[in-house]
């Protein structure tokens, strides 16, 4: 009987799910995918992951990082939003503060929160799973 | 992969940007309903963007 444990682990519906928390790495004019090569971009982003984020990138980018905000050091991709700015009636604009997920340990700077799903919390879908592949411009359709 | 666009015009009620989404905060840990357009109304813990992969 001591393999009933496992057996009924497989027999189990497995709903694979990966959640983790990025600080920020900065918050500049930059993004490499809709706009390679510009200084500055059009938009300001908030960048949270590797160290190799850059103006312009090629190739597999989590390759040439070598440390990340994330908590998982076993790939270093990065990841960029878009930031959000009050404006003020009188007409200045003031960037609104970035809080950390309260849902993850204390510590995480600002940053955001990376779910890789194979479909979403309650389905594994018909999707094969595609975690930590590289961006790449086929991806990306404006 | 990429999720919204910067000239996308957001038409208050409508269909939104496919995978952006907004959740209007009433403490940290609110995480639901994901709205498909911003907020209308001051949201007192704050806004939470969703971007969901591939759109």
């Amino acid at each position: 009987m001591k393999y009933l444990p496992l057996a009924l682990a497989f027999t189990t519906p497995a709903h694979a799910a990966l959640r983790f928390g990025c600080a920020t790495v900065s918050i500049q004019r930059l993004d490499p995918l809709v706009e390679p090569g510009r200084i500055p971009s059009a938009h300001l982003h908030q960048i949270v992951g590797g160290n190799a984020f850059n103006a312009t990138m090629e190739g597999d980018i989590a390759e040439k990082a070598t440390c990340t905000t994330c908590t998982f050091s076993e790939n270093f991709s990065n990841y960029w939003t878009a930031v959000m700015f009050f404006k003020h009636p009188n007409g200045t604009y003031k960037r609104v503060p970035i809080m950390q997920n309260t849902a993850l340990p204390n510590g995480i700077n600002g940053g955001m929160t990376i779910y890789y799903t194979q479909h979403d919390f309650v389905s594994n879908g018909k999707e094969k799973i595609t975690a930590f592949r590289p961006v790449s411009h086929e991806d990306f359709v404006l | 992969m990429t999720v919204g666009s910067p000239t996308y015009n957001v038409q208050p009620g409508g269909r939104g940007n496919p995978g952006l989404r907004f959740v209007c905060l009433e403490n940290k840990g609110t995480r639901f309903p994901e709205l498909a357009t911003f907020p209308s109304r001051p949201c007192r813990g704050g806004i939470m963007t969703v971007h969901h992969f591939p759109a």
